[in-house]
């Protein structure tokens, strides 16, 4: 059951760590933090997730800002919120969404991978998260 | 109106290098030096004013001893740029020995209120130009071969600010001292050099009795410099705004200042305002009584469209979809040049010392245009932003731009009020 944000994120760390990725929590990227930050080795893919409970419209502004250091961006809410979603919104800008319901994860539609995410900051994060690049 | 004058409030010895630099220097008008930093780092902005050799003035900060002191304290004490002032204005018996604020009965003599108000003025006046027996007698023979008044215009603030403490209301204890202490100023320092501050709470502009008596009580002083505590332009609401203006309009004819202010204060030059002395990029605002700690300190910089400044991150993710939207003023053109305007690389390129040129560049010329235009003109340009922050920041970007809906709301009504 997710009662907070911090639930919420428990479960996208431990879903995408399965899937053989990275992890590391509350990352720094200029003067924000990312909820959860992915990296997978196989692909040197970056994945940036924004997860609130409420708000999509507030986590997708903040996902926007992660697609200047991240591959992938996504964000990540509650199945019971995920109706009032712009999802022709998130598509446009490539922001992928990822919908919580109970005990899984699932992806409701893919991120779309950036044209513009600058190399040094992508590269800073691997280094500051541990993660080999 | 034409001549609204920007200073710029220097903090740190970093910035001076920006003030100085002569891309800068012709944007704006003089600099504003807080007292505490005047005295703790007296060899430092004595060598800077005399270098820059532009107007400046001396904000004397004694509301720093007043009440609720919490910022001019650390934990073995006082801050030691606000104890070095303590002992420049004679009160460390006081607030270092006795270990409390000033109260209103610290001014009960009069005699206590000369003596303040004499420390804290020559202060000022004596910053850069400690007048020893011999550079006397060189101002003298200066004076005698024509020279006096230009040595003195470098040397001395454009203006003294008399001693202001913070009041509540016009009931308030500290507004009869501050009366006190502007009529104590003005005889000893002659009318015409003298500034006072009106440091209060932005309620009172709502209150049109309270200001009426404001007025009144300032009428015989040629310039005031205004601190309404924690008064953002960017929050406020509309009728605090409009009673601003108000307030600006029966103040005037007199020289009026902010002593802080954003855009919405350049374009209070149409009401009466003369100028202003924010940070650079900074300190637009700023509560009295506390000061904002914490936090990630981060690079800003200023989006032209919003008319505020925004972190890096959310700059750079707005840009990134807006890259023919870089602003193209002499700084950013040539790093928007190097970058092949790439958003990430102009973001990469920019420091923080970029940053702060852009803003003073932006403001200057915003100041500019507000000298030369009509009030109807700066509404119909202020609504082409606030257009185009609607069509491509709306719901999108994490930038602020909500009030400038407002701040045009307040222009239009006055424009309808003129009609009429």
């Amino acid at each position: 059951m997710i009662q907070s944000e911090k639930d919420l994120v428990d479960l996208l760390d431990e879903s995408f760590r399965m899937r053989g990725f990275s992890t590391a929590r509350e990352v720094r990227m200029l003067s924000k933090f990312i909820d959860l930050v992915a990296y997978n080795p196989v692909d040197d893919g970056l994945v940036a997730i924004e997860a609130k409970l409420s708000g999509w419209r507030r986590a997708f502004q903040q996902a926007m800002t992660y697609r200047i250091c991240a591959d992938d961006v996504y964000i990540a809410i509650p199945a019971g919120i995920s109706h009032r979603v712009d999802m022709k919104l998130l598509k446009r800008y490539g922001i992928g969404l990822i919908i919580a319901s109970d005990d899984h994860v699932y992806t409701r539609f893919e991120a779309e991978r950036t044209k513009n995410s600058h190399a040094r900051l992508k590269d800073e994060i691997i280094a500051e998260c541990g993660m080999v690049g | 109106m034409g001549d609204f004058k920007l200073y710029y409030r220097i903090g740190m010895a970093a910035e001076k290098n920006i003030l100085l630099d002569e891309s800068i220097k012709d944007t704006y008008h003089g600099v504003a030096v807080g007292a505490n930093v005047a005295a703790y780092g007296k060899t430092w902005v004595s060598q800077f004013l005399k270098t820059l050799s532009k107007p400046f003035f001396i904000d004397p900060q004694t509301h720093a001893f007043q009440t609720s002191r919490d910022f001019i304290l650390k934990n073995d004490g006082m801050k030691k740029s606000y104890s070095t002032l303590a002992l420049e204005y004679g009160i460390e018996q006081i607030v270092l020995d006795g270990k409390r604020e000033l109260v209103p009965e610290d001014f009960d003599a009069q005699e206590d209120v000369i003596k303040f108000v004499k420390s804290t003025m020559e202060f000022q006046r004596k910053l850069i130009s400690p007048v020893t027996g011999s550079q006397k007698s060189i101002f003298e023979y200066a004076e005698i071969l024509g020279y006096g008044e230009e040595i003195s215009k470098v040397e001395e603030p454009e203006f003294l600010i008399a001693p202001y403490f913070y009041f509540r209301n016009t009931e308030d204890p500290w507004y009869n001292i501050n009366l006190r202490l502007m009529g104590c100023a003005k005889e000893l320092f002659g009318e015409s050099e003298v500034y006072a501050v009106i440091c209060t709470e932005k309620d009172v502009l709502l209150e049109e009795k309270e200001f009426d008596r404001i007025v009144e009580h300032y009428s015989g002083i040629n310039g005031i410099i205004l601190w309404f505590s924690d008064f953002n332009e960017l929050n406020q609401e509309k009728e605090i705004l409009k009673s601003y203006t108000r307030f600006l309009r029966k103040l005037s004819p007199k020289d009026i200042l902010a002593m802080y202010g954003g855009h919405f204060s350049i374009l209070s030059s149409k009401f009466g305002l003369n100028g202003i002395s924010p940070g650079i990029g900074m300190s637009e605002y700023k509560n009295v009584t506390h000061r904002v700690t914490g936090g990630v300190s981060s690079n800003r910089y200023y989006i032209p469209h919003a008319k505020t400044m925004v972190v890096e991150a959310d700059a750079r993710s707005f840009y990134l979809d807006h890259p023919a939207d870089l602003c193209k003023c002499d700084v950013c053109g040539k790093i928007a040049k190097n970058a092949s305007s790439d958003p990430n690389e102009f973001f990469t390129q920019l420091t923080p010392e970029l940053a702060k040129k852009h803003y003073c560049l932006c403001r200057a010329a915003e100041n500019r245009y507000i000298q030369e235009r009509s009030l109807s003109e700066i509404t119909e340009n202020l609504k082409d932003d606030f257009n185009f922050c609607e069509e491509n920041i709306d719901g999108i970007y994490n930038i602020k731009y909500r009030h400038l809906e407002v701040w045009l709301s307040v222009l239009e009504d006055v424009i309808a009020s003129q009609v009429e």
